[in-house]
């Protein structure tokens, strides 16, 4: 078919002529551009991935009409990784030919891991939004925004086990890297504060149906059981009509709204913990707040879950403090990402929305202050939950839990 | 021009998959909808060798082929029993298999963490570290494998593998050893696959069992179907285009991100609908007589 | 043994959905003899009909779900109708057949991710009935599978056999161009069992969504499950496909009272891919099946 052949050839050459010209031009940016990784689509993708990209479009909107940085405007180009490997590799190398970018935001860890020496190869700072143990590391120019799930478990676990004389512990989890390397980290971890770790159940990512993990976990007797979910109310809440209550000790992604609707009564009494979000030690937050409701709507602040927003929201600001930085200290170049990671590493503890954030240089991940709540029932109205705060663990406690 | 070479490298080592497929479903007929699976056990393979036994690269390649034949056998030889409708299943069986000792056998392959780390391809203390310098070495190694598929096309050997899938007692008459003739398509293939999986590994250094599940194995049928079935020029043709295609779709501008994902899907399924419709025999294919 | 019980009757229950899928599926295969899957698609909309109308209109979870079921068959319908007809016309491929149906699949799961996004829908929230069977406890919707699975079985076998209806569909399924010689109507036929089909795979989707809860990519795992329990009942056979969807239950269920809940899935394809190797044409199936590539 001649016709088809000289499509695909003309499509060849148009894609040529969209990647003319690499690399980051070193000097004095027009505008500045950062690149942002997400998985907008696919089975990864929930109602968390809309808020976080939401949350990092406010900050570049605050920041622009506040004059930018040095006066420019900032960009932030968004693109599809659909939480694979190869995909990630295909956004990231888009990312930095077609639109020069010197640091990037990657969400998921498949991206992550394969972008890592990408980062490490063409220095570019990649700014990583996973919480899995396994990413501690993996790049010198990989750092990481959220509180990684090690930290929050060090701090949930020495409440449950100081304040709620917890002896034993399963664990139940995603059949995915996330939830293979808290497995890794817990058996470890519990023996080391002398905790029993009686057992670990896993399901994949996409199953529905829980109940032979269930009906297996049930037999643990264990005081507590640690759940590293990512969306699966469900399994609350199939264990609950099967019977099974037990102390749930579970990951920040519980903490969003819907999540406690639909898991229903069994969640009551649950541990859980995020990066500190309370308003009277973050007054920042309230500013988001209203700036947030002006460009998105009132009612439209998520109801649980502002953490995620809040790593989403800091992320551009970060970039912004790393630049001008660079400029401050009279580097020519500092809209690369050599400089822009000497400048994170530099930097004093940066000043967040949720709190103080330090980068630690050997592994890349963020320590930050951390917050403990309890699934309580809704005094207003029966038979519905809330998280209440229980605890706080400032980053230097967390530090010092090892 | 790293985006470019990164789809180009991607194009090559895809077609590698999609052409050794060929010889299954296109050539001689077999529907095994587990090519992800080979694809995987070479990657694997290539990967533990150069990672744990510190072997360079063309010997792992060539561990990696081999195991990867011999594994292959554990489909094609009940498979030759096993009707054209069933086989669907068969090897579809064998691909969750394979990709479910991917994902659990942790202690030997990471599980769903995946192995970060492989070292480049490197020959006589030469590394194809650099993008320009993978796309040479895939350029052979792609070009290789055509030519070879192409002799194979064209020999005798291709034309008993054509007539085992128009009609295959006719071919068994004339006194052809069927029996043969599909086990040893069934291990050309899966070696070739095992070659992409051994280049795929260097490439983004880091795998993972996403890579080589159902979903891959659908994408390389597709490419067939596309680029019309039994012609090299259109299972290239199909590969180069539905290996393009998405990354096309990523300069669609202002589409608000909540939509993205589902939008580009929504796009390349359009595509595919009116394409079955209107040409049902792809790119290049002939309709049937 | 206490672990065995619940497991057996656990993977009854989940067997029997698997029935339903299986025997909605050979209804299509068996009269068309192609791989059309676009009951997929139709799957996942059922499911996401059923969250809208008992989430958004109000309705009770029955009455919605009938409707969901009059939605699916319309939609299956459409689709049939629209293009599933027109590709079998223009070709006899079964590649191309299946290729068709699968995008017709893609399309409508991407659609439902555009407008409802890709989370986890459920109709239902809140506290639900559990029977009690001695120290085995069955939520209500199980229970509901298992009647619903046994009905439809029985119901169709009496279609089969005696209605004018069920007669065509099978000498069709036979013999294809005898059956047009005589002059049967086979595409209207066709189209009218497809769509059967499609409504009762539908019928797992409302129950899942009102048990566990939908998501736009559940479509196509419910192929898949409806392709094996059809493969391993044997192609040609009603019955074997809704033993073969009761045996996929079971065998998933209860292999993890011996091995790893992880290695559940696998244990379960190995048995699939021992069984066709050893029996290449399925528990029950029909021998001198025809296909065409």
């Amino acid at each position: 078919m001649k016709g088809i052949e000289v499509g695909a050839i003309l499509m060849g050459l148009w894609l040529g002529f969209l990647m003319c010209g690499d690399g980051v031009s070193a000097k004095e940016p027009e505008k500045y551009v950062f690149g942002g990784s997400q998985a907008l689509s696919g089975p990864a993708y929930s109602v968390v991935i809309d808020t976080i990209v939401k949350g990092a479009n406010l900050a570049v909107e605050e920041i622009n009409q506040q004059g930018g940085i040095g006066g420019k405007k900032m960009e932030l180009i968004w693109e599809d990784n659909k939480a694979r490997g190869p995909e990630g590799v295909a956004v990231l190398n888009k990312l930095i030919s077609i639109n020069h970018v010197p640091v990037a935001t990657i969400g998921y860890t498949a991206p992550i891991m394969a972008c890592a020496p990408i980062g490490d190869q063409k220095k570019v700072l990649l700014l990583g939004q996973g919480y899995g143990p396994a990413l501690a590391g993996a790049g010198k120019y990989l750092f990481h925004i959220p509180a990684n799930e090690l930290i929050l478990i060090r701090a949930m676990l020495d409440y449950a086990k100081k304040d709620l004389n917890v002896k034993s512990i399963g664990l139940i989890h995603v059949n995915d890297d996330m939830g293979i390397s808290v497995k890794e980290f817990l058996t470890g971890y519990c023996q080391k504060i002398g905790i029993k770790f009686a057992g670990s159940e896993a399901f994949d990512l996409a199953a529905a149906d829980y109940s032979v993990q269930i009906e297996k976990a049930k037999r643990w007797k264990a005081d507590a059981v640690y759940a590293s979910v990512h969306v699966h109310p469900a399994l609350i809440r199939q264990s609950t009509e099967k019977g099974w209550t037990p102390l749930w000790i579970a990951c920040p992604f519980t903490t969003y709204a819907e999540y406690l609707t639909q898991a229903g009564r069994g969640l009551n009494g649950a541990i859980s913990s995020t990066a500190d979000v309370s308003v009277e030690r973050n007054p920042a937050l309230i500013r988001v707040k209203e700036s947030w409701e002006r460009k998105y709507g009132k009612d439209s602040w998520p109801k649980g879950g502002v953490h995620f927003l809040g790593y989403a929201y800091d992320i551009p600001y970060l970039v912004k403090t790393l630049a001008e930085y660079g400029k401050k200290k009279g580097w020519e170049d500092y809209w690369t990402g050599e400089k822009l990671r000497q400048a994170i590493l530099e930097i004093p503890p940066f000043e967040g929305c949720m709190g103080k954030i330090a980068f630690d240089p050997k592994t890349g991940l963020s320590y930050r202050n951390v917050q403990l709540f309890r699934a309580v029932e809704n005094p207003a109205q029966k038979d519905t939950y809330q998280w209440s705060p229980i605890g706080f663990y400032s980053y230097d406690q967390i530090q010092k839990l090892d | 021009m790293d985006y470019l070479l990164h789809i180009l490298i991607i194009i090559l080592i895809n077609i590698i998959l999609t052409v050794s497929f060929n010889i299954l479903l296109g050539y001689t007929g077999i529907f095994a909808l587990c090519h992800a699976a080979f694809y995987g056990i070479g990657a694997y393979t290539a990967t533990l060798l150069m990672k744990n036994f510190g072997l360079a690269f063309f010997p792992a390649l060539g561990c990696a082929v081999g195991l990867t034949v011999l594994l292959s056998l554990i489909v094609a030889i009940p498979g030759l029993r096993i009707h054209w409708d069933y086989m669907v299943i068969f090897a579809f069986s064998f691909q969750m298999i394979a990709y479910h000792v991917m994902t659990n056998w942790v202690d030997l392959t990471r599980g769903p963490q995946g192995i970060a780390g492989i070292p480049p391809a490197a020959i006589f203390g030469y590394s194809f570290d650099s993008k320009v310098s993978f796309l040479l070495l895939c350029l052979i190694i792609t070009s290789g494998v055509v030519y070879l598929v192409k002799r194979i096309e064209s020999s005798s050997f291709g034309l008993v593998l054509k007539g085992i899938k128009d009609d295959e007692i006719a071919v068994k008459s004339v006194g052809k050893n069927v029996t043969a003739y599909k086990i040893i398509s069934f291990m050309i293939a899966a070696g070739l696959a095992a070659v992409a999986g051994a280049l795929i590994s260097v490439y983004i250094s880091y795998i993972a069992p996403g890579y080589f599940d159902l979903n891959t194995s659908i994408f390389i049928l597709i490419c067939l179907i596309f680029g019309g079935m039994g012609s090299i020029r259109g299972v290239i043709l199909g590969t180069v285009v539905l290996t393009a295609l998405p990354e096309l779709l990523r300069f669609i501008p202002n589409l608000p991100s909540a939509i993205l994902g589902g939008t580009r899907d929504l796009i390349y399924a359009a595509i595919l609908i009116l394409f079955m419709l209107f040409r049902p025999q792809g790119i290049v294919g002939k309709t049937r007589q | 043994m206490d672990l065995l019980l619940p497991l057996i009757v656990d993977g009854i229950c989940t067997g029997a959905r698997y029935a339903i899928l299986g025997m909605g599926f050979a209804l299509i295969f068996n009269t068309q003899r192609m791989f059309d899957i676009s009951f997929g698609g139709v799957y996942t909309w059922c499911g996401f009909a059923l969250w809208i109308l008992v989430r958004y209109a109000g309705l009770n979870i029955i009455v919605a779900g009938v409707v969901g079921l009059g939605l699916a068959f319309s939609l299956s319908y459409l689709i049939q109708k629209v293009y599933m007809a027109k590709m079998r016309a223009r070709s006899d491929s079964a590649v191309s057949i299946m290729l068709g149906s699968m995008a017709v699949l893609m399309a409508l799961e991407a659609i439902a991710t555009i407008l409802w996004g890709g989370g986890i829908r459920n109709a239902r929230s809140g506290d639900v009935d559990v029977f009690k069977l001695g120290s085995i406890q069955i939520l209500d919707i199980k229970f509901y599978s298992l009647i619903f699975a046994v009905s439809i079985f029985l119901l169709f076998r009496y279609l089969f056999k005696r209605t004018p209806l069920g007669l065509n569909a099978r000498a069709i399924a036979t013999n294809s161009l005898l059956s047009r010689i005589v002059g049967m109507e086979t595409e209207k036929i066709l189209t009218l069992t497809t769509c059967l089909g499609c409504t009762i795979i539908a019928l797992d989707a409302v129950l899942v969504c009102a048990d566990t809860g939908v998501y736009p990519a559940i479509g196509f795992q419910s192929v898949l499950i409806a392709f094996m329990a059809m493969i391993l009942g044997g192609i040609g056979s009603f019955e074997g496909a809704a033993v073969g969807g009761l045996m996929i239950g079971l065998v998933r269920t209860v292999a993890v009272y011996k091995f790893p809940t992880l290695w559940q899935e696998m244990i379960l394809f190995a048995i699939l891919f021992l069984i066709i190797a050893f029996r290449p044409i399925g528990l029950f199936g029909i021998k001198d099946w025809k296909s065409e590539v």
